[in-house]
């Protein structure tokens, strides 16, 4: 409640604000490429006499109200050459700007000083944008270009290890990100579990990760939006693109359906290693499959000037099994439908529909057995937004969001012995999520601006379905059984518990001159739904929980400082970040935890607490024949649950102590280019035995104190190298090409992933164990070559 | 999962490049707890209760037996105090005098809860007093003797060899779980009797399946374990001695199968164990210690004594493969 008083404060102060102006106008519009006609997202308009400016929204709209008179507009976007317009503004106009590449004429253009300083001047800290070109540059595992391993590189975001599924922000779980897709959450970023993510690079227009200082409009995970765009479509004229790599081939083609007004892309990967490999097989494993595609379509549509609709949509799936006997597969499926709308010049709205279905299966079918086993997640979304361009120091955004949830958590069907067993389900869960937020962008004065918002959320678990009530543990650390009698059942839509959360979000920037800022944020989250893993790497067959009656929703808060500095003309730019991040509920598990396909899952739950902080550096050459950056992350990322290690905090598994990569491109000539990227990462905390204790003729592994987490694995540092050799360019042609050639994992380090403890593997004589040894796994433990040809026109 | 975790490791070693090296890690050895493995039957045999003390985990000689226990359990059903009296190497033992001194199984439903107060009755308690690193321990744990199915047959194929394997002689164990909740069995198999003794061939069921499951509550008749049960009394054989030629069974080998039942507490430290001696890959789970159901009984045995205490009903069968057995039908 005290901070709705604060906000309503803050809105009075403003509203005088906007009463107390002269005479202005507004103008507004789309900015585009002027080659495709792809909208763009985040470039600067800006008045040089009024000194203000506003960046593009996600559907590349702007609205700037401005004094009347003659202004000098400067339009800028990273990679496109600068626009000048003089206008002389005496009532409100429509603008639309279409931007030239910077390699459109041969001659090289001198870009005008004007610059991109947008990490100085903006006010949003903790945010980290990725051009597809550079990731598009940078050296991949077997030569296949990757959003979610690019980000990767970038301070405060790392993972476990190769193989491992998603990524960490801040010290956060992997559960804990919200990747969005055109908005549509994705529950499983991945293919081949955490080697390659989903998103088509040549599909994607544009990439955002925010790890802090989240705005209001953001909400339901605690550690991270990672918000991914898919490009429109080429509106001009018909484009064709792909590849042929290592491992997947893909090709997308976009194209004008109506000149100008309607057009569509349509991209497809397929990995092909089955098809490779099929002859190479033994016996017993011809016809095995495994094999993952993925297909990213969208098509947009200018009905007027004031009315765009949007349909774009994703499938994928990953199949691996044998011939016949055993089979596995899972696969995302998201629609989104968005509607543009102005109401007038200075009042933007876009409402977008989404569904997202999830599912994963597993099965075994013999001759007179079989298990097979299913699961998923099907969320459908309404999201209605709205931006008001209030004046030229106001920028208003409000709006809400709907949520439904329908969770599958496992239905089953068997056959034992010939004999057909009952089918095994767990309930189905669902859950209904609401959010409403306001929240405002307000320039104070040249130096001081601020960002503020609340945001309301509610989360209800509701009927069908039936409810227990579990008995206290005689011990913290222990499964704890439902009380029979405690069963309460629940109709359809029927409310069993709703938790609601208000969530303040605040960021403010004190500019000290053009060249550097210092920026405060604080941001509280609260996250409903709960990945439920206690492996060391998310499995995909990892269950979704939603809050219920008996877990109550993650609640994290996040402080961040930052100071920004530019050097060069904004050559070099220099960010320094420290946060800390307490969470008031996280989950852990009971010791020997089940899972999976478990109707009392909640008993093998523990409450747990966690924090996280840290200090983030990052200094990036903007410019030149060199550019590239380097960053270090120093963090720390702890739980502590009453029950495992003494309920003292103890690191989680991905608390990685030092984290420094260094990104380098070199351009050599219009035909050579070099990319290097190097990462060196403190070892992650596993715990190690202590003991053993000898039971029945086994030797079991003990830790005497029941500490967890108590060593670390070693050392992780690999390099990666890349040439790009780009096809002769001909003028009178638009086929173009260009080959990549790269190293993973360069001097071929054997870098671990887990250290673990096991008895070995030889019989060992009667009653007496076999010696225990400790193995090192390195999921990739070689260098890794690969070539990818590449092409567009 | 078993067969997701193998298909995993398959695609990945398919690109050639994960590897797996034993290392030297140097652990620190933590103080010494005393461990129970106290197992008793219901067969007309001496019963043995072991003590042991914990020892280094790279440590490869026997560890430190504990002698100087007082060990006894207390028949609750029949009020009789059964004294263990000091054997050897650990050992603790009773021997029933007749037939009729042997343990008592209990049954369900009715001896579910004799004395009528809703909660679950034990039969056995063992109490254990010990001077132990100067301290006087005493330490307490439960247990019943739960019902076991008989064993209706071992089933013996043959898997069709090619020009890369030859044909192979493999078992299936027929054996029925009762309806109901929560029947626990560990599956011991001998071959030419030996132990079939690695940790990666422990065989334990939770009603039909190899782990805890909800099928128990759904299952209103007798049904067959599942495959990964059934086919559990199969050998473990690994790269090396398969390179050796050792083979998994060959005709004229006897093979020898018992089921002893467990209670739910002793499936969970046995079933705990077997997950940590076989941790590891990608999606390992961190190392947690198996629950034991030992309890301490005074304050300085507290964090002093882990392991397991449990009674087990036994059914048998043995088969002798004197001729090759039939091709299979199966897919894989």
């Amino acid at each position: 409640m005290r901070y709705l008083k604060l906000f309503i404060a803050l809105i009075f102060v403003l509203s005088n604000q906007i009463f107390a102006q002269s005479e202005q106008h507004t103008i507004s519009g789309y900015i585009k490429d002027d080659a495709t006609g792809e909208t763009l997202i985040g470039a600067t308009i800006y008045s040089q006499d009024a000194k203000v400016g506003v960046i593009s929204n996600p559907y590349g709209f702007y609205s700037l109200t401005l004094p009347e008179g003659k202004h000098n507009l400067l339009i800028t976007f990273v990679g496109f050459q600068t626009f000048k317009k003089e206008i002389d503004l005496t009532s409100n106009q429509k603008i639309d700007i279409n931007l030239k590449g910077k390699d459109v004429e041969l001659d090289e253009v001198i870009v005008t000083g004007e610059r991109e300083d947008a990490n100085v001047s903006e006010v949003q800290m903790s945010a980290q944008k990725l051009e597809i070109e550079t990731i598009l540059k940078l050296p991949a595992l077997l030569g296949e270009v990757d959003v979610i391993k690019s980000i990767q590189l970038l301070p405060g975001v790392s993972t476990v290890g190769e193989g491992a599924t998603g990524f960490n922000v801040r010290g956060g779980g992997v559960g804990q990100n919200l990747v969005l897709l055109d908005e549509a959450p994705v529950f499983n970023s991945s293919h081949l579990f955490g080697f390659f993510s989903v998103f088509n690079p040549d599909a994607v227009k544009d990439v955002k990760l925010l790890k802090g200082g989240i705005p209001a409009q953001y909400g339901g995970r605690l550690s991270s939006i990672l918000d991914v765009r898919m490009k429109e479509g080429n509106s001009k004229q018909l484009k064709v693109q792909g590849g042929v790599g290592v491992i997947f081939s893909r090709l997308t083609v976009e194209a004008p359906i109506i000149k100008d007004k309607m057009s569509f892309l349509i991209g497809g990967r397929r990995s092909y290693v089955d098809i490779l490999a099929g002859p190479f097989l033994e016996d017993d494993l011809q016809g095995s499959k495994f094999n993952f595609w993925d297909l990213t379509a969208k098509l947009n549509y200018d009905i007027n000037e004031n009315n765009k609709v949007f349909l774009s949509g994703y499938w994928g799936r990953d199949t691996f099994g044998t011939a016949s006997l055993f089979s596995s597969s899972w696969g995302n499926v998201t629609g989104t439908f968005r509607w543009n709308h102005l109401f007038n010049e200075k009042l933007f709205s876009n409402v977008t529909a989404y569904i997202s279905d999830y599912d994963y299966a597993l099965g075994v079918n013999d001759v007179s057995d079989s298990f097979n086993w299913e699961s998923r997640i099907k969320t459908y979304s309404v999201k209605p937004e709205f931006t008001w361009y209030l004046g030229t120091k106001n920028t208003i955004t409000f709006g809400g969001q709907s949520i439904i949830y329908d969770f599958a958590p496992g239905t089953t069907t068997a056959v034992s012995g010939g004999q057909e067993l009952p089918p095994f389900s767990l309930q189905n869960q669902y859950g209904w999520e609401n959010s409403i937020y306001i929240g405002n962008d307000q320039k104070i004065s040249d130096k001081i601006s601020l960002q503020y918002g609340l945001r309301l959320s509610a989360f209800t678990y509701m009927g069908p379905g039936t409810t227990y009530e579990y008995y206290p543990a005689d011990e913290p650390n222990q499964r704890r059984e439902p009380i029979p009698g405690s069963e309460k059942e629940y109709g359809d839509w029927e409310p069993i518990e709703t938790h609601t959360n208000l969530e303040p979000r605040l960021a403010v920037k004190y500019q000290f001159n053009e060249k550097s800022s210092v920026k405060a944020s604080y941001n509280r989250m609260a996250q409903y739904i709960h990945l439920i893993s206690n492996t060391s790497a998310a499995s995909p067959l990892d269950i979704w929980s939603p809050s219920t009656n008996n877990i109550p929703p993650q609640i994290g808060d996040q402080y961040a400082l930052g100071y920004f500095r530019n050097f060069k003309d904004n050559m070099i730019e220099f960010s320094g970040e420290v946060y800390y991040k307490p969470i008031q509920f996280l989950l852990d598990y009971v010791d020997g935890a089940d899972l999976l396909l478990n109707q009392n899952l909640e008993g093998d739950l523990l409450p747990s607490k966690g924090r996280a902080y840290g200090l983030e550096l990052y200094v990036k050459k903007n410019t030149g024949k060199l550019t590239g950056w380097v960053s270090y992350t120093l963090a720390r990322s702890e739980q502590a649950t009453a029950g495992v290690n003494q309920g003292i905090y103890y690191p989680t598994r991905f608390d990685q102590t030092h984290n420094v990569t260094v990104s380098g491109f070199y351009e050599i000539n219009k035909r050579w280019s070099l990319s290097a990227n190097f990462n060196f990462v403190t070892g992650t905390p596993t715990t190690f035995p202590t003991n053993q204790i000898q039971v029945q003729g086994y030797s079991v592994p003990h830790n005497v104190d029941g500490v967890r987490n108590n060593q670390r694995i070693g050392y992780y540092h690999r390099l990666d190298l890349s040439a790009t050799l780009n096809g002769k360019k001909k003028p009178d042609r638009r086929w173009e090409h260009y080959w990549v050639f790269g190293f993973y994992n360069t001097y071929a380090r054997k870098n671990p992933y887990s250290v673990y403890f096991q008895p070995q593997t030889e019989r060992s004589p009667q009653g007496v164990p076999p010696p225990n040894q400790a193995i090192r796994l390195s999921v990739i433990g070689n260098i890794i070559p690969s070539v990818s040809y590449n092409f567009k026109w | 999962m078993k067969n997701f975790i193998y298909i995993s490791t398959l695609i990945i070693s398919f690109f050639c490049i994960s590897c797996e090296d034993v290392i030297n890690v140097d652990l620190e050895t933590g103080r010494p707890q005393i461990v129970v493995d106290g197992w008793i039957n219901n067969k007309f045999e001496s019963q043995k209760i072991r003590l042991l003390s914990t020892s280094g985990y790279f440590d490869n000689t026997t560890p430190p037996y504990i002698e100087n226990a007082t060990v006894r359990v207390l028949d609750l059903v029949n009020n009789k105090t059964l004294n263990f009296t000091y054997d050897s190497d650990g050992y603790y033992t009773w021997t029933p005098t007749t037939l009729a001194d042997t343990l008592i199984v209990r049954q369900r439903p009715g001896d579910f809860d004799r004395d009528g107060d809703g909660l679950y009755d034990n039969y056995y308690k063992l109490e254990v007093s010990v001077v132990f690193d100067n301290k006087d321990l005493q330490f307490e744990s439960y247990t019943s003797l739960e019902r076991v199915p008989s064993i209706d047959s071992l089933f013996f194929q043959t898997s069709k060899g090619d020009t890369e394997k030859d044909d192979q002689i493999y078992g299936e164990l027929f054996a029925k779980d009762f309806a109901g909740p929560a029947d626990c069995y560990w599956i011991k198999t001998w071959k030419n009797d030996n132990f079939l003794n690695k940790s990666s061939e422990m065989l334990l069921a939770f009603d039909i399946t190899p782990g805890r499951s909800d099928y128990g509550n759904i299952l209103t008749q007798a049904t067959p374990f599942i495959p990964p049960v059934r086919l559990g009394i199969n050998l473990s054989i690994s790269e090396e001695e398969d390179e050796r030629g050792e083979k998994n069974y060959e005709v004229g080998d006897s093979v020898y199968c018992e089921i002893h039942s467990m209670t739910e507490k002793a499936f969970d430290f046995m079933s705990a164990s077997r997950s940590a001696m076989a941790n590891g890959g990608l999606f390992a789970t961190p190392l947690a210690n198996v629950p034991s159901n030992i309890v301490a009984s005074n304050k300085d045995a507290e964090g002093m004594v882990v392991g397991v205490f449990c009674g087990s009903a036994i059914s048998s069968l043995g088969y002798r493969i004197n001729t090759k057995p039939p091709y299979d039908n199966r897919k894989l």
